[in-house]
């Protein structure tokens, strides 16, 4: 028999799960207003060096690939909802797939601290690029909805070779 | 090439280099062997050795390079091969180590390149160890100038401060920033793009592209600023001899040395006043001027990238084929500099610079969609950088920087035919 705090324990994964399918899902449909609707006012979005142990990167004192504030964040979906984000126009066919959740000791502040791993594919012309890796995330409650307040993607990769950018939503 | 790779028409008016330099299995072989291993390689900064026995293991041009400072302190650059059978010595990025140690048969060296351990060393002569020979070999020449390092393959270069001619002023510049000194920030933008090496050249110092490829970049500013500043795209490009060539021009974007915008707010405005007000007294208005609000992008020949725009990027590479290369980016800061202006320094690089920026993308697409282009080399086998030829002061957004830099490619490419 399950006790209380296993149902409560499969609950939960059972919420974390379907918010990071669903952030999925909203990236790989270029939903990209409803992915921000998934992260609080406060929430920040980080992509740290290829060449730094991820335990010791800072984004105040090291050069990330991609630091952005809830701010920056609304601009970057800006920037590609735009013919003229050349990168991404026309936009890329993308898959995200989100696998190996583990959550892990909850924060001092309230929050969970998730752990997932993805693998996404960006197809565009007429060559793939992949990107893998672990996503770090924190989330609330917030008004009884699961919330992203930060997420951390940090690459399994030595370098974005041959990838050259990361014009999409990791 | 049955074509010649320029045609430079100084009377007309016209400069145009063909597309199959981007394409050639044979321009590219000749490129290895007569640019990259004859001009002056950039290959780190001195703050990247801050301490005795640090090291960084750098490819440079294809060749696997070991930039160390040494237990004497003295920095060298030794080729980062087994002098016994070849192998890749030391196999991590950066650290300190007092010693090297092949994998292959246990070689051991001191950080200063010498042989210190001769595994079996019985089965060998008795004066073995002692030559050059059994060494890490050193890359031929090694000099710097304002803590930039730089390598050449070729013993009988000039020397370093004769080759970089007109950019040592420029260079000069970006160090005149601070009092303290200047670093390269960790973290490194290592990424590669799948087009010709001379396409990143020509797009790192090209003031034309702006309003079309970074449009988004240019509506951002505008966004987050309440409207563009004053201060509009504007400036000169100018040759600064043997293919380095730079564009100095104002712009709207934030400068942490020193122009404030309003996304950085009052407490920004007062740490940046302070740090305009320092280099006012240190270097006098006229140059504090310049150093604050000019922004500089400057190509060293062949492929050293120094701008001083949003931030400032170190940026070099080499090609791995006729259409593709290696990249590395590296940010540049003031030692010692505050929290917030190192912060701001990093936040303002990534809005723009890097794969991850609001503009390099669209860099990486355009020139990706250039390489794509040059297929028609041989039905379409001209591009033109002519903007600006004939102008009597060449604008920031004209082509000078280009011809500059083509004009030495070919110069030093060509030679090998005369002969």
């Amino acid at each position: 028999m399950a006790s209380e705090s296993d149902l409560q324990e499969m609950f939960q994964y059972f919420r974390i799960q379907k918010l990071l399918n669903e952030e999925a899902k909203c990236l790989d449909d270029w939903r990209l207003q409803d992915w921000l609707s998934l992260y609080t006012e406060d929430a920040s979005y980080y992509v740290p060096p290829t060449d730094i142990a991820a335990a010791e990167a800072d984004p105040t004192k090291h050069l990330y690939y991609i630091a952005d504030n809830r701010g920056r964040m609304e601009e970057r979906v800006t920037r590609l909802e735009k013919k003229t984000c050349h990168a991404e126009f026309p936009r890329s066919k993308v898959q995200h797939v989100v696998s190996n959740i583990v959550v892990n000791d909850s924060l001092e502040n309230g929050r969970l601290s998730v752990s997932a791993s993805f693998v996404i594919y960006r197809s565009k012309n007429g060559s793939t690029d992949m990107f893998m890796g672990s996503y770090l995330y924190e989330l609330a409650n917030i008004e009884g909805q699961l919330r992203i307040c930060k997420k951390m993607c940090s690459l399994a990769l030595d370098g974005l070779r041959p990838q050259a950018k990361i014009s999409i939503i990791l | 090439m049955e074509t010649p790779y320029i045609i430079d028409d100084r009377d007309g008016g016209r400069f145009k280099v063909a597309r199959e330099t981007f394409t050639s299995q044979e321009v590219f072989e000749k490129e290895r062997d007569l640019i990259f291993q004859n001009c002056w390689l950039y290959l780190g900064h001195e703050s990247e050795l801050k301490e005795a026995s640090a090291f960084v293991a750098r490819t440079v041009a294809d060749q696997n390079i070991l930039f160390v400072r040494g237990r004497d302190n003295v920095i060298r650059a030794l080729f980062n091969v087994c002098p016994h059978r070849g192998s890749t010595v030391c196999r991590e990025k950066r650290g300190k180590a007092k010693t090297f140690q092949c994998m292959y048969h246990g070689w051991v060296f001191k950080n200063t390149g010498e042989l210190a351990h001769l595994s079996g060393e019985n089965a060998y002569s008795k004066d073995f160890k002692e030559g050059d020979e059994s060494n890490l070999r050193p890359v031929p020449r090694l000099e710097q100038y304002a803590g930039f390092y730089f390598i050449c393959f070729n013993k009988d270069v000039e020397p370093l401060e004769d080759y970089l001619a007109g950019s040592k002023e420029y260079l000069d510049v970006v160090s005149a920033q601070s009092a303290q000194g200047m670093e390269i920030i960790g973290g490194t933008q290592e990424y590669s793009i799948q087009a010709n090496w001379k396409l990143l050249v020509e797009n790192s110092v090209d003031g034309y592209h702006a309003e079309s490829t970074h449009a988004t970049y240019l509506d951002y500013l505008m966004n987050t600023n309440g409207g563009l500043t004053a201060t509009r795209l504007a400036g000169k490009g100018y040759d600064l001899g043997n293919g380095h060539a730079v564009i100095e021009y104002s712009a709207p974007w934030g400068r942490p040395v020193a122009q404030w915008i309003p996304m950085w707010g009052e407490d920004g405005k007062k740490e940046i006043n302070q740090v305009y007000d320092e280099l006012v007294g240190r270097v006098g208005a006229e140059t504090a001027e310049k150093i604050a609000t000019k922004n500089r992008n400057m190509i060293i020949f062949p492929n050293l990238v120094v701008n001083d725009i949003m931030a400032i990027t170190v940026r070099t590479f080499y090609p791995t084929s006729p259409n593709s290369m290696m990249v590395n980016g590296f940010a540049m800061g003031v030692v010692g500099e505050s929290d917030w202006r190192r912060e701001y320094r990093l936040s303002n690089f990534l809005e723009f610079i890097g794969p991850g920026g609001f503009a390099t993308p669209d860099d990486v697409e355009a020139l990706e969609q250039c390489q794509n282009g040059f297929k028609s080399a041989a039905n379409a086998p001209w591009n033109d950088i002519s903007k600006g030829m004939k102008a009597a002061v060449p604008s920031f957004d004209d082509e000078l920087q280009m011809r500059a830099f083509w004009r030495e490619w070919n110069r030093r490419v060509s030679e090998f035919e005369e002969k």
